[in-house]
């Protein structure tokens, strides 16, 4: 699998009510899907959301984790049937989930370079408001998000 | 144009960095500014901000959930600190605070009084600070080292203070010596320094030692301290234009290494050379000759010394003090040292005045000032006058005419007393091994114009006080 794959976007997805439950439920997609460790992969997720939510406001959160058994990082989409709670810096419901999975020890600097501008381009509300326009279409979504970044 | 720069990073440093980054950059350029935000992420320091593009800045903003690194680039500039989050959720307001931001190593948050502080300074002012700064500590071990070892190991003979060779004394002269010789080119590099970052350092400290050097100038004397503040200023304006050049991203990494050092050292020695060292000539033997028209007639003896104490104290090592000094050491081969008695009396004056004047109002100096007193008095009562060019550096409006003045009374004052000096050296320390003619008349014509120097020089502090 490439390191974003339309098979890695779930899109209507019921992931629960509050964000706990919407971290598990994310973290059983990805887990099954990419044959992860489910209970760390759920761990790291809730790590960084201790640090600081990452839900940046409109609507969005990038949810980040990094596991063991990774050659490469994983970036995934979820679209949430139902708004969640996800403490956002703007206290909106978040409504699609971009979940970056990082390898515990990636030193491949073109990886980052590439999540870096994926992160810089999450800042474009015109983009943002195209990925909220696609979220139910899966492959919408895919080429939208491919056409602005060129994934390994 | 406008322009701000900062740092941004988070915990993970994938997402959040660059998201901060990129929120700052566009918040910025929306309200005109130049933006360079440097991110510290997990793929290392990206965009890293070099010590020109901190100097153009207007401000800093660090967005950052953890310690960043390098913050002390930030030295003087207005620095507000934020998180991440704050800086993608609302860019714009980040900016608006960071227009009244506390100055980064002064005690940051209680902002009020250090904004005074940095509306009053000009840029100028600043950077003239920071060579003077970074100079003090040569100065002082310097001066202290050559100090001593004069006061304890020097003997006074017809060619000045003579250390014999060999001993620890001589060493640690010798030792002072270089701390002296360095203290210029630390002046003019971190002058430059200031205002175009590291790429200036060498054109500056080379330009000042060139400056200085007779060999290369083809006169009698460098230009001593002004000198230097010439040159740190000249090559930093210079560097800072360089860097102003558009250059091919290719070329980039080699201009701050390569190209702008050797062209900056090329530029600055060509003009040095081509330009001042004719000038540096005739103003010495200008001065000559109006000191030799005044010594023809005893009754213009008072002027002389008037003249004399003003142009020791002027620039204190530099051409002009020079040509008096030298002038006086000539009195004591032709036999009738009482010139160079003149040049005794006021060679001590500038730095025990300014270091005294520490101690009458000692509200009116900055730490650094404070500090720097002790060893100015030392360095006075062993002649050595460069232990004031800390002070008249920083404080230049200020200290000049006091220290001018108070030379210029205690030259004069000596004519009239008639002090010879057999020792082509000067201050206190000439009385107490001998080489006068009346030590107590000696002492008295430098207190008097220790006296006036620190009169007028409390007077004008007590005044800016009073006004600010």
């Amino acid at each position: 699998m490439k390191e974003f794959d339309v098979e890695n976007i779930f899109t209507d997805i019921v992931v629960g009510d509050d964000k706990p439950t919407a971290l598990a439920t994310l973290a059983q997609l990805f887990a099954d899907k990419n044959g992860l460790d489910r209970v760390a992969l759920t761990a790291g997720f809730n790590a960084r959301e201790a640090e600081s939510t990452t839900g940046f406001g409109n609507g969005v959160a990038i949810p980040h984790a990094k596991v063991a058994g990774l050659t490469q990082p994983v970036v995934g989409i979820v679209t949430f049937e139902t708004g969640v709670d996800w403490e956002a810096l703007d206290d909106a419901p978040v409504e699609i989930a971009i979940a970056l999975i990082m390898p515990l020890d990636d030193p491949n600097k073109t990886h980052l370079k590439v999540l870096s501008k994926f992160a810089r381009k999450l800042m474009d509300d015109a983009f943002i408001h195209n990925l909220k326009q696609n979220r139910h279409d899966a492959m919408a979504l895919y080429t939208l998000v491919n056409d602005e970044i060129e994934f390994n | 144009m406008k322009k701000f720069v900062g740092i941004t990073k988070c915990p993970v440093g994938i997402a959040h960095t660059y998201m901060a980054a990129e929120k700052l950059q566009k918040a910025g350029q929306a309200r005109g500014y130049e933006v360079k935000i440097e991110t510290q992420g997990a793929s290392g320091v990206e965009d890293e901000l070099s010590a020109a593009d901190v100097a153009d800045a207007d401000f800093v903003i660090i967005a950052a959930d953890v310690a960043v690194d390098g913050e002390e680039r930030f030295n003087g500039k207005p620095v507000l600190y934020a998180k991440t989050a704050e800086a993608i959720k609302d860019s714009d307001t980040l900016i608006e605070k960071a227009l009244t931001a506390g100055i980064y190593g002064k005690n940051q948050p209680k902002t009020e009084a250090k904004q005074e502080d940095s509306h009053e300074q000009s840029p100028i002012i600043k950077q003239l600070l920071n060579g003077v700064s970074h100079m003090i500590p040569f100065v002082v071990v310097g001066g202290l080292f050559i100090a001593l070892s004069i006061a304890i190991g020097g003997h006074p003979t017809k060619a000045g203070m003579v250390i014999p060779p060999h001993t620890i004394w001589s060493s640690m002269n010798q030792i002072g010596t270089i701390g002296f010789t360095l203290m210029i080119p630390i002046l003019a590099g971190y002058i430059a320094y200031a205002i175009s970052g590291r790429a200036a350092l060498a054109p500056a400290m080379i330009g000042a030692m060139v400056a200085n050097n007779t060999d290369i100038l083809g006169t009698k004397a460098g230009t001593g301290f002004i000198g230097a503040i010439i040159v740190g200023f000249a090559a930093g304006y210079l560097v800072k234009w360089f860097n102003s050049w558009p250059v091919p991203k290719d070329l980039r990494p080699v201009m701050p290494i390569f190209v702008i050092p050797l062209l900056g050292v090329g530029i600055i020695s060509a003009v040095l050379i081509l330009v001042l060292g004719a000038p540096i000539s005739w103003l010495m033997t200008a001065l000559q000759d109006m000191l030799t028209a005044l010594s023809q007639n005893p009754e213009t003896s008072v002027i002389l010394g008037v003249v004399i104490g003003a142009m020791v104290a002027i620039d204190m090592g530099g051409p002009v003090n020079k040509v008096a000094f030298l002038f006086g050491v000539a009195s004591i081969t032709a036999g009738h040292p009482q010139i160079m008695g003149a040049v005794a009396c006021a060679v001590a004056v500038p730095p025990l005045a300014l270091g005294i004047a520490t101690f009458v109002r000692r509200d009116l100096y900055t730490e650094e000032e404070k500090s720097a007193g002790i060893p100015a008095i030392l360095m006075g009562l062993i002649g050595i006058t460069e232990g004031a060019i800390p002070f008249a550096t920083a404080n230049p409006k200020q200290v000049f005419p006091s220290i001018i003045a108070g030379s210029a009374v205690a030259s004069a004052v000596g004519m009239v007393f008639k002090i010879t000096d057999a020792v082509p050296h000067g201050g206190p320390i000439v009385g107490v091994l001998g080489a006068t003619n009346n030590i107590g008349l000696f002492f008295l014509s430098i207190l008097a114009g220790v006296a006036v120097a620190v009169a007028i020089l409390t007077t004008f502090k007590v005044r800016k006080a009073r006004k600010a």
